[in-house]
């Protein structure tokens, strides 16, 4: 325990002491006599208290409380002094006094309870703003972790893209084709997650940004350069991941469809995917001119019912109409 | 110098370097370049890259992760053939989803596909690239 008592009158500085003993046994009293001593005295170490009065010969307490503060933000500052009113201590409790004590014997029982209290607050203080710091590099670690998590999570979505595509290499045609589709649908997957934002919370996607990343993907596995692709995204849509992944995979499967039915002879087409707003409900259309389908004898595959079950889980009402030789419009309404 | 003395038009056969720290993810890369009739080289880091550099004149683009242990990244490896192979075209795969300003690294920089990609896309765009004109440096 280290405690400077900056006073002028060696009466008061004794009586200030002998309060000190009774309360900390032990402690190293330093009292600078002049500017230097208090200067070195403070340079040398923290003091674990301050006492000063005001007026000083070779200074003022407004200036060893500034001096102190700026020095040790959190050393506890008390002041005992004969002059001053209640407007001074006021305004050097703003500045960082702990506490205010007028010397006079009527106050003395006073000055014991204020320094103790003064020695105890600033510890308080000092485990709080400890604390304060723990949690801080806490919450900046967690937000390492997540990042880095987040990232992980690409780069083992392409790892495993990887692991079934190098499977497939020596397989026969058809397995290989299961594996493509596989790893398909986990690029999807990966442009929804790819599109999060990064924000603290990496829970929103740019989804709009995630349904072009899909489309252009697709297009450049089935377009063959034979099919135009036209993405009109005119409204954004910012989603929670939590949905956006099942509508994105939906919304893959709905392009796939049309990529892989609408033109068999290979022939010539165009396929837009439209992103609107239509009375306060987002809208996505995939719009094809190529065969269409015939309702009553078209088979259903794995796709339509992946896009049944996403919907549910995406919260999305899809509805489609073709009519032979004029193409197909599948219509996915965000509820 | 270093890297991009091949000639222009060469596109079959055009020589690639394929840098990525990981090996599955690189092996089917490299698998899908040399189906699309490119000669690829393999480096786990872009020091290794850099080496590969040095030893291979013809190497004719650079395809290079950016989150890779080593002395540098593919962001600093792409920095360095700024200087020391100005002009080879490099396409960067990572998985940030907000990339810097690639243009000031290195104006070579084609193209940049986030992770996860489809490693046979990616291929058809190095051949698509490979057959453009060479860009005048």
């Amino acid at each position: 325990m280290r405690v400077l008592v900056v006073d002028d009158n060696p009466d008061d500085r004794a009586l200030v002491c002998r309060e000190l003993d009774v309360l900390f046994p032990g402690a190293l009293i330093i009292e600078p006599t002049d500017l230097a001593e208090f200067e070195a005295a403070l340079a040398e170490a923290e003091p674990d208290l301050v006492v000063t009065d005001l007026d000083l010969r070779w200074a003022n307490g407004r200036l060893t409380l500034a001096a102190v503060k700026q020095a040790y933000s959190n050393c506890p500052v008390v002041m005992f002094t004969g002059t001053g009113d209640e407007m001074t201590a006021v305004e050097l409790m703003k500045s960082g006094l702990d506490d205010y004590v007028v010397k006079s014997m009527r106050q003395l029982p006073r000055l014991q309870a204020s320094l103790r209290l003064a020695v105890e607050m600033a510890k308080t203080r000092a485990a709080v703003t400890a604390r304060e710091a723990q949690l801080l590099a806490m919450v900046a670690h967690r937000d390492t972790i997540v990042r880095e998590l987040h990232h992980r999570v690409k780069n083992n979505l392409q790892t495993v893209i990887s692991l079934l595509q190098l499977g497939g290499k020596n397989a026969d045609e058809a397995t290989r084709e299961q594996l493509d589709q596989v790893s398909h649908r986990m690029q999807a997957l990966g442009s929804v997650q790819a599109r999060i934002y990064e924000t603290q919370t990496l829970d929103s996607v740019d989804f709009c940004a995630a349904l072009r990343d899909i489309a252009d993907g697709l297009d450049r596995v089935y377009g063959n350069r034979e099919i135009t692709l036209t993405c009109d995204l005119e409204c954004s849509l910012d989603l929670d991941v939590q949905r956006a992944m099942p509508l994105g995979l939906l919304c893959y499967e709905v392009i796939l469809n049309a990529y892989k039915h609408a033109w068999p002879q290979r022939q010539p087409g165009t396929l837009t995917v439209i992103l609107q707003l239509e009375d306060q409900n987002f809208s996505i259309k995939v719009q094809d001119d190529g065969v269409g389908y015939d309702e009553a004898t078209t088979t259903r595959g794995l796709g339509s019912r992946l896009i049944r079950s996403l919907a549910t889980e995406a919260c999305v009402r899809v509805s489609a109409a073709s009519r032979a030789e004029n193409g197909t419009a599948v219509s996915v309404t965000l509820l | 110098m270093t890297g991009c003395s091949s000639p222009p038009n060469d596109e079959i056969g055009a020589l690639v370097l394929v840098v990525e720290d990981e090996s599955m993810i690189r092996m089917l890369l490299v698998w899908e370049l040399e189906e699309a009739g490119l000669t690829v080289i393999e480096a786990d880091g872009a020091d290794a890259a850099v080496v590969e550099l040095g030893a291979n004149p013809s190497i004719a683009l650079v395809v290079t992760d950016i989150r890779m242990p080593g002395s540098m990244d593919g962001l600093g490896l792409a920095s360095w053939m700024r200087g020391h192979a100005p002009g080879c075209p490099i396409i960067i795969t990572s998985g940030f989803a907000s990339p810097p300003d690639f243009a000031t690294i290195n104006p070579a920089i084609a193209c940049a596909w986030s992770k996860p990609y489809l490693p046979k896309a990616l291929a058809g765009c190095v051949v698509d690239i490979m057959a453009q004109p060479p860009h005048l440096t």
